[in-house]
């Protein structure tokens, strides 16, 4: 699997997390947190 | 006083300055707190040897080293590993000064007991629960008019009460050079090679004992040949020296602290000439604000065209570039001859000389240290525009409601015409004075019937109701006086923010928040009075505030 596809795999539990209203966790963050950092790096 | 401050900046280079300066002051305020920096490795590692004269602790990381494994999941475990070094212990307070997504995710995983800036609380919504970097978030990055520089908001977070900055002992002798730095990160605010030729023509010529030093990143080399292959300046044998692509951050660090002055476009290089205590002029030209971001020095002319248009924000287009011929090189020249004759002539008595033609487009700042940071002082004596009449209103308003400082600015000295367009935002005012007390209304409400035993539902639901309104009609009063965005956004954010953890407790806070907006709309309702009346006669409005 591309890093893309991780990504996009990544940020679509995290947000069907939050559509269930759970609350993320740390291992959450932190993947928001490298999501994050590629998209600035580009 | 012992304790530990970690701050997160993950933004440019000159940023990292800013940020380093202020926690500067802060340490010389607060002898004995250990202060850490998290910071890219790409734009912290130049700087290192001024970073680590004021952290203890400095944490590097590089996205790409993270992820040269090659996949998703190895990165997290750096990550992590990386988060876990950091965290090895509590810090008493972490503050982030970066305002960016990554920043605000990182700041949540930091273990801190008090969280300053951007974060993201447990539903991952972004959160600044901290007046100062509420007022970043509404008026830094959204408006144009923010009278502070972001050297003394820094502080101001960190609760800095004196300026505390570089002493002149420290200097080394100088020698009779001019480092020049006549590149931008954009080419809205670069001033452009022509115009560059022409200034280093016109210094080489009045300062034949000068040497002439250019400096810039590999990304500036083509630019700079430019200038140095231009025929105007073939004659310098050997005057003018290029450093462009060649010289690390440090090595013109070094080159600043030899040299009587710096000129150049607000950028790391400016920051780096306040660091090193040289007299420098900034050419702000384009997106540039010159209030926020002028180097943190009391050696700093600041030359900045007046066109409507200036500052213009970085999504606009624009190719004809109008500012950058506002500016001619012979006002560049003459404040150079300000710093290198040092004859002890006041700066407004040396821009005497030179033709209205020449000043009537620009303003001269000259940067001067007061009580509370670093002012610019305009040279140029021209009138006020609406802008800067609403700058210096929002310094006094906020300075006092952040801080409790009262400032004592004069009124401002502006046109007729100013006057009539300064008096369009007495109903504006007067309109935002009744929206905030109809908040406070319908706060109250929600208060008192959420205090009731047998809470009504629709009462309840009704009030909720009327506060949408209110702060509905809040933005559309806001784009109808698009000076007062800085009020309405700093409160919209203050609201969002506003602390409880059920509609009792939050109603109470943004009670506060209403109470607060309306009595400071009523003082700037007082202050836009107060400067147009000398001017115009205005119509009392039918509503008194």
């Amino acid at each position: 699997m591309s890093i893309q596809e991780e990504i996009h795999k990544t940020m679509k539990e995290i947000q069907e997390k939050l559509q269930s209203s759970q609350s993320l966790n740390e291992d959450n963050l932190t993947e928001l947190l490298l999501v994050a950092l590629i998209e600035e790096e580009g | 006083m012992k304790g530990r401050l970690l701050v997160i900046q993950l933004t440019r280079t000159g940023d990292l300055v800013q940020t380093m300066q202020a926690v500067r002051q802060f340490r010389a305020e607060n002898p004995g707190i250990e202060c850490s920096l998290i910071a890219r490795k790409s734009l912290g590692s130049g700087i290192h040897f001024l970073l680590d004269t004021v952290f203890e602790n400095i944490f590097y990381f590089d996205t790409k080293e993270l992820l040269v494994e090659g996949t998703f999941e190895d990165g997290k475990k750096e990550l992590k590993k990386f988060l876990s070094t950091i965290n090895q212990v509590t810090y008493d307070v972490s503050v982030n000064f970066s305002f960016n997504k990554s920043s605000s995710y990182l700041h949540s995983l930091i273990n801190s007991n008090q969280k300053l800036g951007l974060y993201r609380n447990d539903k991952t919504e972004v959160s600044v629960s901290d007046p100062w970097s509420q007022f970043v978030y509404s008026n830094v990055m959204r408006s144009t008019i923010n009278p502070f520089n972001l050297v003394d908001i820094y502080r101001y977070t960190l609760g800095c009460k004196q300026v505390m900055v570089l002493n002149e002992d420290c200097e080394k002798p100088r020698e009779k050079n001019i480092v020049i730095h006549p590149f931008a990160s954009s080419k809205k605010k670069s001033w452009g090679a022509t115009k560059w030729v022409e200034v280093i023509y016109k210094l080489s010529h009045d300062y034949s004992d000068y040497k002439i030093h250019i400096v810039g990143g590999p990304n500036d080399v083509s630019e700079s040949h430019k200038i140095l292959h231009s025929p105007a300046l073939k004659d310098l044998n050997g005057r003018l020296i290029s450093h462009v692509g060649s010289f690390k951050i440090k090595d013109t660090y070094s080159l600043l602290q030899e040299s009587e002055l710096f000129i150049g476009h607000d950028s790391l290089v400016s920051h780096l000439a306040a660091e090193t205590l040289t007299p420098t002029i900034v050419i702000s030209l384009g997106t540039v604000r010159p209030h926020e971001t002028t180097a943190y020095s009391d050696k700093v002319v600041n030359i900045v065209p007046r066109n409507k248009c200036f500052p213009c924000k970085v999504e606009e287009k624009c190719d004809l570039l109008p500012c950058h011929n506002s500016l001619q090189h012979q006002v560049v020249t003459k404040v150079a001859g300000y710093f290198l004759r040092d004859s002890g002539e006041e700066l407004s008595e040396t821009i005497k000389d030179l033709s209205p033609f020449h000043t009537s487009q620009i303003k001269i700042y000259q940067s001067v240290y007061n009580g509370e940071g670093l002012q610019l002082r305009e040279i140029t004596k021209n009138y006020l525009d609406l802008s800067d009449t609403f700058k210096n209103f929002y310094e006094i308003i906020f300075q006092y409601y952040l801080r409790g400082i009262e400032i004592n600015n004069p009124l401002p000295d502006i046109s007729e015409e100013t006057a009539k367009n300064l008096a369009q935002y007495i109903d504006g005012t007067n309109y935002l004075f009744e929206l905030y007390n109809f908040g406070v209304k319908y706060s109250n409400q929600i208060i008192n019937a959420s205090d009731k035993k047998d809470s009504n539902g629709a009462e309840l639901q009704a009030a909720v109701k009327k506060l949408g309104e209110v702060d509905q009609l809040c933005q559309v009063t806001r784009q109808t006086y698009p000076l007062l965005s800085n009020l309405v956004d700093f409160f919209y954010v203050n609201k969002a923010n506003a602390p409880g953890n059920n509609l009792n407790e939050i109603a109470k806070s943004s009670l506060l928040c209403y109470y607060d907006a309306s009595n400071l709309v009523a003082v700037l309702n007082d202050f836009v009075k107060k400067s147009v009346n000398p001017k115009i006669n205005v119509a009392e409005s039918t509503k008194e505030v």
